[in-house]
């Protein structure tokens, strides 16, 4: 589904990544693990299209599509999504108007009816629900005044609402208690199926005992130095990075 | 050279003899400056030279134009500047010349106005009314662009409360030159709601002069919407002789194109324990201008005074600019009084957010553009009115800027 080819990408000047190789198929769960500053979040940003991040070299493939020439609305348009590490305060804009303007743009470039307003509150109210949100949050303007753990809640609803193929996932974990990462964690594998992929962005294992991903690629200095199964994650945890980044140097 | 006057004197003098009352003392203290040139501090940042130049007749009644309305409520209607008695529905009395009006001299334009006023409404407020009463401002350009000028007065008597919308339209293109007066007097205890939706036509200027005096307690909150005009100017100038009164004027504005904005406030606190609130919100694009003027000032022994003023602007293109002029003067030593003004682009971030949920890019930029102005109509109920504002707001959005 995703595949990401000798990936170079760099930030006003300065190199991040420096030939990034992943290949996601449907229905697989991944985890890039990396210590801060290895270029995990610069990953998460170039995939979805965001200013700033200029790609030098390499492709990223989506469904063999060149993902990387698509405006961010055309990348959620054809299924990706990315849940924020830091999801962004939009003073005025409510909550639901959001939720509903984001699922009708990607219902009507699905060719799809667009919900109205009541058809609408039923699929949030419920998904809200199971995530342990409530309607006062849902009354608010987006992400204002909200906790870090409802940001992040509020992140997983978008979610569980806009139904992505490819979800990315960027740091989700942090921010959240043991019990707001189980509630997620519970959201995140209920979304899981044949014909969706994930990619975890986490510098900590703690999340990966809640998901267990299939694969899990460790970068750094910008590139993947390893890649594994889930038990790689747990080596990370006890060893740290600094084996590898030996390894490497 | 004083500007504009000979084209204005063969004006005035064409309709003299047809207006009530005595006007030649008006017209010369017109004559005497003229347009105010951009030498004068007040108007440095809005020049109004190529609309001293043009050259409008003066505007006639017009008792055939329809007239679109917001609301089914009680209304006042003036086309041209003349009142429409067939569809006003609210007792009104009529301008009968400039004695006893307010502040003839101080500023040119007014004192023309003075001068020139064929007609304009008086509206006395005893009681509370609870229905908002609508004010229709209509304009028809024609085929000559007239200058239409009107004088009008709110008097809201103590215990009286009442809601005033104001609408300023042009039936049809064109151009054309409005150039009126309300003067609002708030007597002690009573509570005017006074909202003005400015939507001129794309061709007009639109100068209207606000003169607004507040007794003991009494409460005034004006609002306006700025959508329309090539040029525009709403110039509220604020007496507050009235111990506890509040004052509170927002104003919201969105402009693109050429257009130039002009929203200019000065507040004058001469009793204790009075409050003044200014809040100014402006989406800004093409090569529009915007300019905001706040001038508070508290004389010696307005002790206990509170006067904040804000304005904002959002620049939605890199030729979009905005001029803003906060001033304080502040002659007592017990007061507070603070202002701000930012001025900056749509928040990238904000957008890139919205954009990665699926949402256009001009869908996302609307939706912040609507979000930054929507304080403004905050506590505005649901009714014809916000459905207007709103819809004006989506236009603005829909054509690009």
């Amino acid at each position: 589904m995703l595949e990401i080819r000798d990936l170079h990408a760099s930030v006003e000047g300065q190199a991040i990544l420096n030939g990034v190789d992943l290949s996601i198929g449907a229905g697989e769960v991944h985890a890039v693990m990396g210590p801060n500053g290895s270029g995990k979040s610069t990953l998460s940003y170039v995939l979805s299209g965001r200013e700033g991040y200029a790609v030098d070299r390499g492709e990223a493939l989506y469904d063999g599509r060149d993902l990387l020439e698509l405006e961010p609305e055309e990348r959620a348009a054809a299924g990706l999504f990315l849940a924020f590490q830091y999801p962004v305060e939009i003073p005025g804009v409510g909550t639901m108007t959001f939720l509903r303007t984001a699922l009708n743009a990607l219902r009507r470039g699905r060719g799809e009816d667009e919900l109205d307003a009541m058809q609408f509150l039923r699929v949030v109210r419920q998904k809200a629900r199971a995530l342990g949100i409530g309607d006062d949050m849902l009354k608010r303007a987006l992400n204002v005044g909200f906790s870090g753990g409802e940001k992040k809640r509020n992140e997983m609803l978008q979610l569980a609402i806009l139904e992505p193929r490819l979800a990315i996932l960027d740091e989700t974990d942090s921010g959240l208690d043991i019990d707001a990462l189980k509630v997620v964690a519970e959201g995140v594998n209920a979304l899981r199926s044949p014909d969706r992929a994930m990619l975890i962005i986490t510098h900590y294992q703690r999340l990966l005992d809640h998901i267990v991903p299939d694969r899990v690629h460790v970068l750094a200095k910008g590139r993947i130095l390893r890649s594994g199964g889930s038990e790689l994650a747990l080596e990370l945890e006890e060893k740290g990075y600094g084996e590898i980044l030996g390894e490497a140097a | 050279m004083t500007l504009g006057v000979d084209t204005y004197r063969e004006a005035f003098e064409s309709i003299r003899a047809s207006l009530p009352g005595e006007r030649g003392a008006a017209f010369e203290a017109f004559a005497a400056r003229g347009f105010p040139t951009n030498r004068v501090e007040a108007w440095k940042y809005t020049s109004l030279r190529p609309l001293a130049r043009q050259r409008f007749q003066p505007a006639a009644p017009d008792m055939e134009a329809a007239v679109p309305f917001l609301g089914g409520g009680p209304r006042i209607v003036l086309v041209n500047g003349f009142l429409r008695e067939d569809l006003t529905t609210v007792p009104v009395e009529r301008w009968s010349g400039p004695e006893g009006a307010l502040d003839a001299e101080g500023e040119p334009l007014v004192a023309l106005n003075a001068a020139m006023a064929g007609d304009g409404y008086a509206l006395t407020v005893g009681d509370v009314r609870d229905e908002p009463i609508e004010i229709v401002h209509a304009t028809v350009p024609g085929r000559t662009g007239p200058v239409a000028q009107s004088r009008n007065r709110i008097v809201v008597e103590p215990g009286g409360e009442a809601h005033v919308v104001e609408r300023h339209v042009g039936l049809g293109g064109g151009a054309y030159f409005v150039n009126g007066v309300t003067e609002i007097e708030v007597q002690a205890g009573g509570r005017l709601r006074h909202t003005k939706l400015q939507d001129e036509g794309a061709d007009a200027h639109h100068l209207w002069f606000v003169p607004a005096r507040l007794g003991r307690d009494a409460v005034l909150e004006s609002t306006v919407f700025t959508f329309g005009a090539r040029l525009s100017r709403n110039q509220i100038e604020a007496d507050i002789p009235g111990e506890g009164a509040e004052l509170s004027l927002k104003g919201a504005y969105a402009i693109a194109g050429r257009q130039l904005a002009d929203h200019t406030s000065r507040i004058e606190h001469r009793a204790p324990g009075a409050t003044s609130r200014q809040v100014y919100k402006g989406a800004i694009g093409g090569q529009a201008r915007g300019v905001f003027q706040g001038h508070i000032v508290v004389a010696e022994g307005a002790q206990k005074t509170d006067g904040h003023q804000l304005n904002r602007a959002l620049l939605l293109s890199g030729r979009a600019e905005i001029d803003a002029k906060p001033v304080l003067e502040i002659y007592a030593d017990d007061v507070q009084c603070s202002h701000g003004a930012t001025a900056g682009d749509i928040d990238g971030d904000a957008l890139f957010y919205l954009r990665s949920r699926g949402i256009p890019a001009d869908a996302a930029r609307g939706l912040l553009v609507r979000a930054f102005l929507s304080e403004i109509l905050e506590d505005m109920p649901e009714g014809p009115l916000r459905t207007a504002v709103e819809a004006r707001i989506d236009g603005f959005l829909e054509a690009g800027a």
